[in-house]
C-alpha cells in the first residue's frame, strides 16, 4: 500500500465522517432546541426514540440505506449506492441521534431561572436561544466529540453502502477489515494507528475549542 | 417554618410514592422484555443436531481436545455445504468442530500462527507456498467447483461463450466495468493469473477493486452493471435470492476452483492433531464425498437449473472414484 493511497484513504475518512457530523450538528442542534422549548404529548416517546437511535448498530443503518439505494430499491434512481455520498448519509443517520440526544441533555442542565431572568430583562426569543446554546457549550461539544468518535470508527455502514472500492469509497476502517481478512496483520495495525492518530487530533482540537480561553480546569478548589 | 417543613415532608413522601410506582413500572417492563426475549429465543432456536452432540460430548470435552478449530473461507461457509458435512463429522467422530470463516489470506495466516487446528481453503498458489514454507503437514485436494464469468444480460463486451482469456481481453480492450475481489482470495488469485496470461495490467476507472467477499462483490457488480469472475456456488446462491441482475456468460474448464484440507505441522504443542487428522480423513471418506456430490441437488435447485446454466453440481468431489486407493 503506497503512502499516497494511505493519505487518500485517511482524507476520505476525515471528510466523510466530518461532513456527516457537520450535517448532524446543523440539523440535530435545532431539533434539540425545538424539543427543549416545546411541551407536548409524546415528548418522552420521542426522546426515548432518539436515545435508542444512539445505540443502533451501524450495520443495521447500513442495511436500511443499502435497501433504499440499491438499484431496484425505492431511491435507486438517485444512483447513490457505492458512492461517498451514500456513506455520508449513513454516517449522518448514525450521528444525528447522538448530537440531538446529548444536546437535549445539555440544555436540560442549563438553569431555567437564567433564561427567565433574560426574558424579564427583555431578551427576544432568538437571544434566549443564544444564551441557551452558550450556556450549554460544554455539552454541545461533548455531543460533537461523541458523534465524531462514533462515525470515524464505524465500519458496518460504510462497508455496506460504500463497498470499500479502491480509490473511491475505501476508508480507514474498511481497509483495516480488508487487510485483516487478507492476513496482513501488520498493515492492519499500521492503519489502526493512523486511525487513532486522526481521531486523537480531531478530538484534541474539539477539546481545545471546548475549553477555549480557559487557563485553569474547572474543579473544586480545595487545598 | 413548621408548616413549611410539614409541607416539604408531604411532598417528599408523594415524590417517594411516585418514585416507587415508577420503579415498579420499570421492573414490570424489564420482566416483560425478559419473557419476550425468552420466547423469541425458543422460537428462533431450531432443533439442531450439532447442539445435541455438544451436550453429549460435554463430558469428554472436559477431558480435553474434543474441540476442533476449523479455519475456512467465508465463501465456503456461505455456500452452506459445511452445515451438511460438519454434523455428520461430529456424529461419527465425537469431535466438536468450530468453524471460523475468514478470508483466504487470513485462513493461511491463522494456520501459520497455529490459531486453528485444520484449514479448509481454495487458493492453490497460496497453499503451495504455505506448504513449501513448511507450515503444513499434509494437503489433500477434496473437491472442486466451477468458475464462471458473470455480467449484465446485455453483454456489451460480447464475451458469451468465450474462454476466460479471450473474455478478459475483450472486457479490457473496451474498458467495460469489471469488479475485482482484490483481496488476495483464491478467486482473486485466479483473476490475477488470467490477466498475467494475456499480458495485461488492469487499471483505470473501469477496473473496480472492491476488496470484499464474493457475495458483496457480486452485489456491487450487479449494481454497477459490471463483469465479474466468481465461483459458481456463490453465484448460484446469490442469484437464487433474486437480487442479482447478472447472468452466467461463460465458464472455462481450464480453470477450476480446487478446495483442499490442510493439516498443520505441530510447532507449539497446542494443536488438536488427532482431530485435524480425523477431519481430513472424513472429508475424503466415501460418505463425505457423496454428500459433496449430492449437495444442492434437491429438486428445484442446481440440477433443475442445469439447462439454464449448464451446471449439474455445485461441488464436484475429487476422491469419489479413487475410494479403493489408499492415501
Amino acid at each position: 500500500m503506497s503512502l499516497a493511497e494511505i493519505l487518500q484513504i485517511t482524507w476520505l475518512s476525515l471528510t466523510v465522517s466530518g461532513l456527516a457530523v457537520l450535517l448532524a450538528f446543523l440539523t440535530g442542534l435545532p431539533s434539540a432546541i425545538w424539543l427543549y422549548l416545546r411541551d407536548f404529548r409524546g415528548k418522552r416517546f420521542i426522546i426515548s426514540l432518539i436515545n435508542t437511535g444512539m445505540g443502533l448498530p451501524p450495520v443495521v443503518i447500513g442495511l436500511f440505506i443499502a435497501l433504499l439505494f440499491w438499484r431496484n430499491g425505492p431511491l435507486g434512481f438517485l444512483q447513490l449506492i457505492y458512492t461517498p455520498a451514500a456513506m455520508v448519509i449513513a454516517q449522518f443517520i448514525i450521528a444525528f441521534p447522538v448530537v440531538a440526544g446529548l444536546s437535549f441533555v445539555a440544555f436540560e442542565q442549563v438553569e431555567t431561572e437564567l433564561l427567565l431572568q433574560a426574558r424579564a430583562l427583555g431578551a427576544s426569543r432568538l437571544q434566549m436561544i443564544k444564551i441557551l446554546i452558550n450556556e450549554s457549550r460544554l455539552g454541545q461539544l461533548a455531543a460533537l466529540i461523541a458523534a465524531f468518535g462514533g462515525v470515524i470508527s464505524e465500519v458496518g455502514a460504510v462497508m455496506m453502502v460504500g463497498g470499500n472500492l479502491k480509490g473511491y469509497t475505501r476508508v480507514l476502517t474498511t481497509s483495516i477489515v480488508q487487510e485483516t481478512r487478507m492476513g496482513n496483520f501488520s498493515a492492519a495495525i499500521y492503519l489502526s494507528l493512523v486511525l487513532l492518530a486522526l481521531s486523537f487530533t480531531v478530538n484534541w482540537l474539539l477539546t481545545s475549542i471546548q475549553h477555549r480561553g480557559e487557563t485553569k480546569w474547572k474543579r473544586p478548589n480545595w487545598k | 417554618m413548621g408548616n413549611n417543613e410539614a409541607y416539604t415532608r408531604g411532598e417528599n413522601k408523594k415524590a417517594e410514592q411516585n418514585g416507587q410506582k415508577h420503579r415498579r413500572r420499570v421492573y414490570y417492563f424489564l420482566i416483560l422484555v425478559l419473557l419476550l426475549s425468552l420466547v423469541t429465543w425458543r422460537v428462533v432456536q431450531k432443533p439442531n443436531p450439532a447442539n445435541k452432540i455438544e451436550t453429549a460430548t460435554s463430558e469428554e470435552k472436559k477431558a480435553g481436545s474434543r474441540d476442533l478449530l476449523v479455519a475456512t473461507t467465508t465463501s465456503l461457509q456461505d455456500s452452506g455445504l459445511l452445515e451438511v458435512l460438519i454434523p455428520v463429522f461430529e456424529k461419527s467422530t465425537g469431535y466438536k468442530a468450530k468453524v471460523i470463516a475468514v478470508g483466504s489470506g487470513e485462513t493461511l495466516e491463522m494456520g501459520k500462527r497455529q490459531s486453528a487446528d485444520v484449514l479448509l481453503v481454495h487458493a492453490p498458489e497460496l497453499e503451495e507456498k504455505f506448504m513449501a514454507e513448511g507450515y503444513g503437514e499434509e494437503r489433500r485436494e477434496i473437491m472442486s467447483s466451477d468458475f464462471i464469468l458473470a455480467g449484465p444480460p446485455a453483454d456489451p463486451a460480447g464475451v458469451k461463450g468465450k474462454t476466460f482469456p479471450e473474455a478478459f481481453r475483450l472486457i479490457a480492450s473496451q474498458e467495460q466495468p469489471f469488479v475485482s475481489r482484490a483481496d488476495n482470495s483464491g478467486t482473486h488469485n485466479l483473476e490475477k493469473r488470467i490477466w498475467k496470461e494475456i499480458g495485461l495490467e488492469p487499471a483505470g476507472r473501469w477496473y473496480i477493486e472492491a476488496g470484499q467477499g464474493m457475495g458483496e462483490c457480486l452485489l456491487i457488480a450487479s449494481e454497477k452493471r459490471a463483469y465479474i469472475l466468481s465461483d459458481f456456488p456463490t453465484f448460484y446462491k446469490m442469484s437464487k435470492k433474486g437480487r442479482l441482475e447478472l447472468i452466467v456468460l461463460t465458464s472455462d474448464d481450464n480453470y477450476k476452483n480446487i478446495y483442499s484440507v490442510i493439516t498443520l505441522k505441530n510447532r507449539g504443542g497446542r494443536l488438536n492433531e488427532a482431530g485435524a487428522r480425523a477431519f481430513s480423513d472424513f472429508l475424503i471418506s466415501l460418505e463425505a464425498q457423496q454428500l459433496i456430490r449430492d449437495f444442492g441437488r434437491e429438486p428445484g435447485s442446481a440440477a433443475a437449473d442445469q439447462n439454464e446454466t449448464g451446471f449439474l453440481h455445485l461441488f464436484t468431489p475429487l476422491r469419489l472414484n479413487s475410494q479403493d486407493q489408499s492415501d
